[in-house]
């Protein structure tokens, strides 16, 4: 079993299969300005003591004092392990002399003087730059290489190459650890991702990870996946009442089955929000702890319709029964919102959820429809897993048309339970009409009926309409 | 100012030899390159210290170690082994002093020789 070193980095070393392999050489490449200084310099600076030295050794791409004054801003700095724990060396003018061998004697030479634990040489690309021949580059690593097998020594090596490049380098075919750091615009923000490409004798999680780089320094946000298999998941045949007068006695009788996922779709306005809510907030209220994720209505809104309809959310968020999170529709990530999540149930313990809109998650998933789709379908089986009962709402934008598209790709058929919400014309005025269009290996009622909403008496169930509509046929499901 | 001890290392590997003979430049050092240089040079020159890797070639790591110590001629040698081969209960059972699996801190390995240098010795080193 090869020991493992924790970074100090939130969730890398979930991506990393458990940590950085000890003594490994690590290669960190991405375009400049992708935050592999940050990533390194915050490993070194969490894991170095007295004992356990870090070398910071820097070339042509970044002088020292710049370095130095860059790395201070973030709050995992701290001056006093400066020259106690953490040594930095400027090998920038061995580069400038026409020897191509000297910086890699240099680097041997405080190699061995210093004998860190962690090393970093920022970067080798600027080292490969200066060199006058690639001969000298292949030398020299292998030497740096061979040299860091002898000691208990975790190495980085830094490089700016595109995700294009960084295959074609001498450092990726010596090193044991390759991460790839990109930024690229989104719409008028940027996206920064990271990637593992190799951890050798081990697993690791493929695949591209959001990352953010504040003031205490990287933070990522590992891709949501499938667990491999369920854990605990057997279908529960217990139910859990949503607590709309009707719902729980005509529309699934009894309640629906606990750790379903039902999609509530429907005209904009028609009442797919205050419904969720009630699920939500009833169940806070009779002991089953929630979490509301709304992209709609910011808390202050969000105060007010519940007060409207009677409850407390100040009294169940003080009592831990609720956490609503708001995130605008415009800045959420996918994966950085999936931690929040995570975080909010495991605070609480929750046993309801609702996501107030799927719809707006498409661009949480920065218009990438796989993502969207492997996204939802994952987060969908962690809640199952956990035996969370879900209601997700979608916004359905063809109003009064007779063909609709439910949902985006697939999600239809990932929820068990389908509720669809519209709007109808009935003696000549605008009415609310839902079905239940399905639920999965549970009974329901295929009626259409009336939805009455009123502050005084909240959300109800009408009486079954008998009129003849076309309103819910044809139902078109996308895949 | 007494003379230096003097340690005995059955090492290959070009660079550990580098490493080593930097961790160890209080010490007089000699590395051999296989398991039966190591038996030689033991009776030679009987040594302070032994220090083996595992991986030799002609003799490996536990064939010396097991015939150092059951010659009378070599048996008052401490071994240890600091080795890429992560079997210490094979080590002990051939009769080692001491155990190290690679890489170790230049503190770690100084510390460790400090302790066999520092243990009675069965018998005396004839020169």
């Amino acid at each position: 079993m090869i020991e493992r070193i924790k970074t100090g980095i939130p969730n890398l070393d979930y991506i990393l299969g458990g940590g950085l392999p000890a003594h490994s050489l690590v290669f960190v490449s991405g375009s400049p300005g992708s935050g592999k200084t940050v990533l390194v310099t915050q490993i070194i600076f969490n894991q170095a003591t007295a004992e356990r030295k870090g070398l910071i050794i820097t070339t042509a791409s970044e002088p020292l004092s710049r370095l130095i004054r860059y790395t201070q801003t973030f709050s995992f700095f701290d001056l006093n392990k400066i020259g106690q724990a953490i040594f930095y060396e400027d090998i920038g003018p061995y580069l400038l002399e026409p020897d191509g061998e000297k910086p890699w004697k240099k680097i041997e030479e405080l190699v061995q003087q210093y004998q860190p634990s962690f090393l970093l040489i920022d970067s080798v690309k600027a080292i490969h730059d200066l060199s006058p021949s690639p001969s000298i580059i292949r030398r020299g690593l292998f030497r740096l290489a061979s040299i860091l097998s002898t000691l208990p020594c975790t190495a980085f090596l830094i490089g700016e190459y595109k995700l294009d490049e960084y295959w074609q380098t001498i450092e990726a075919s010596i090193v044991d650890v390759i991460i790839h750091l990109e930024e690229y615009p989104v719409g008028l923000g940027s996206r920064r991702i990271i990637k593992i490409k190799k951890v050798r004798g081990s697993n690791f999680l493929a695949g591209e990870h959001t990352f953010k780089i504040d003031s205490d320094g990287l933070r990522i946000f590992p891709r949501f996946i499938t667990p491999p298999k369920p854990t605990i998941y057997q279908p529960l045949m217990e139910r859990a009442n949503i607590g709309i007068p009707g719902f729980d006695t005509l529309l699934f009788p009894g309640g629906i089955l606990r750790g379903t996922t039902t999609l509530i779709a429907g005209d904009p306005g028609v009442g797919k929000t205050v419904t969720a809510l009630h699920f939500l907030l009833n169940g806070a209220q009779k002991g089953e702890p929630g979490v509301y994720v709304t992209f709609q209505e910011d808390p202050n809104q969000m105060a007010l319709i519940c007060h409207r309809f009677g409850f407390d959310l100040e009294k169940l968020t003080a009592q831990e029964k609720l956490i609503l999170l708001y995130n605008s529709p415009v800045e959420v990530d996918i994966d950085e919102l999936a931690i929040d999540i995570i975080e909010a149930v495991q605070k609480i313990k929750a046993k309801r959820l609702v996501i107030d809109s799927i719809s707006d998650l498409i661009s949480g998933a920065r218009g990438d429809p796989d993502r969207f789709y492997n996204f939802v379908y994952s987060f969908v089986q962690w809640l199952k897993d956990r035996s969370i009962t879900a209601m997700i709402t979608n916004e359905m934008s063809q109003l009064f048309a007779n063909e609709l598209t439910l949902t985006g790709r697939g999600v239809s058929h990932i929820a068990d339970n389908i509720i669809m919400m519209r709007y109808t014309e009935i003696e000549g005025e605008i009415r609310r009409a839902l079905v239940v269009l399905s639920a999965r290996a549970s009974d329901h009622n295929k009626k259409i009926f009336e939805y009455l909403i009123s502050e005084k008496e909240g959300p109800r169930l009408g009486q079954p309409l008998k009129a003849a509509f076309t309103l819910f046929q044809p139902t078109t499901r996308v895949d | 100012m007494g003379r230096k001890r003097l340690i005995l290392i059955g090492e290959r590997d070009y660079f550990m030899r580098q490493t080593l003979g930097q961790i160890l430049n209080d010490f007089e050092v000699i590395f051999v390159d296989d398991g039966a240089q190591v038996i030689e040079k033991a009776k030679e020159l009987k040594p302070d210290l032994i220090i083996l890797e595992m991986l030799l070639p002609i003799l490996d790591g536990f064939q010396v170690c097991r015939y150092l110590k059951n010659s009378p001629e070599t048996n008052f040698i401490p071994v240890l082994f600091y080795t890429l081969i992560n079997d210490k209960d094979r080590a002990y059972e051939v009769g080692a002093d001491a155990f190290l699996l690679k890489p170790q801190s230049k503190e770690k390995i100084l510390n460790e020789i400090k302790k066999l240098l520092g243990q009675e010795r069965k018998g005396d080193r004839t020169s």
